[in-house]
């Protein structure tokens, strides 16, 4: 962790930085969208229990 | 029809609907919108307050079968009607803001900032930003940037380094 770990965490942000600029206006909504979606079916499995989620 | 499970997110479909409506794309999204790599799974509008944009932006959150969202324990389902709307839009104040759930996913409706600046002080800043047939116009990099440094949420502070590299890189 440490220094070494913050290195390595710039290197991850500015790469991901680096590929979602370079996608289209579209392309890019449409990736937060899917990464949003992702995310909440995930807090709605973790939350709720709810298997009608759980594919 | 919406509905309080789970709806996915399609904030395509809901800026085709808009197509008609004078807004600005603020808050996460439109950080999303620059470039910014971050998660948020609403979209944040701030409309014009023209009464014939708010009357057109009334119509599109019908088409998306709008509702108010309200925590669930209220058991309510309102609706979005133009009257709704322009109470709204006419009884706001600072950080006034309108949190709706559409066929398409949360849309929130921001009449004012936090420090009482709406569509008429940020449009002139604003950019277009356009693909094919799409074109959004989002509130201008350096308001979002100061806006988000202003309010400090975690979210806000996340996306804070990627917007001043994208403003670098500009």
């Amino acid at each position: 962790m440490g220094a070494e770990y913050d290195d390595r965490q710039a290197e991850i942000d500015e790469t991901l930085l680096d590929c979602f600029l370079e996608l289209g206006l579209k392309a890019r909504i449409q990736s937060a969208a899917n990464f949003a979606n992702a995310v909440e079916k995930l807090r709605r499995i973790r939350s709720a229990g709810d298997s009608d989620y759980a594919e | 029809m919406p509905s309080r499970s789970f709806a996915a997110f399609d904030p395509l479909a809901i800026l085709t609907t808009l197509s008609d409506v004078e807004y600005l794309v603020v808050g996460g999204f439109a950080a999303v919108l620059y470039g910014a790599p971050t998660v948020t799974g609403d979209l944040d509008i701030m409309p014009c307050l023209d009464e014939e944009n708010v009357t057109r932006l009334a119509s599109a959150l019908v088409a998306l079968h709008g509702i108010v969202r309200e925590p669930r324990s209220t058991g309510r389902r309102l609706a979005v009607t133009v009257e709704l709307l322009r109470q709204s839009a006419t009884g706001a104040s600072a950080g006034g803001q309108l949190r709706t759930r559409t066929s398409a996913g949360p849309l929130d409706i921001l009449w004012r900032l936090h420090d009482g600046r709406g569509y008429d002080d940020l449009v002139g800043r604003s950019c277009v930003l356009a693909e094919d047939e799409l074109s959004v116009r989002v509130i201008g990099l350096d308001d979002l940037i100061d806006i988000k440094a202003a309010i400090g949420r975690p979210q806000d502070r996340v996306a804070l380094p990627y917007l001043e590299e994208i403003r670098r890189r500009r």
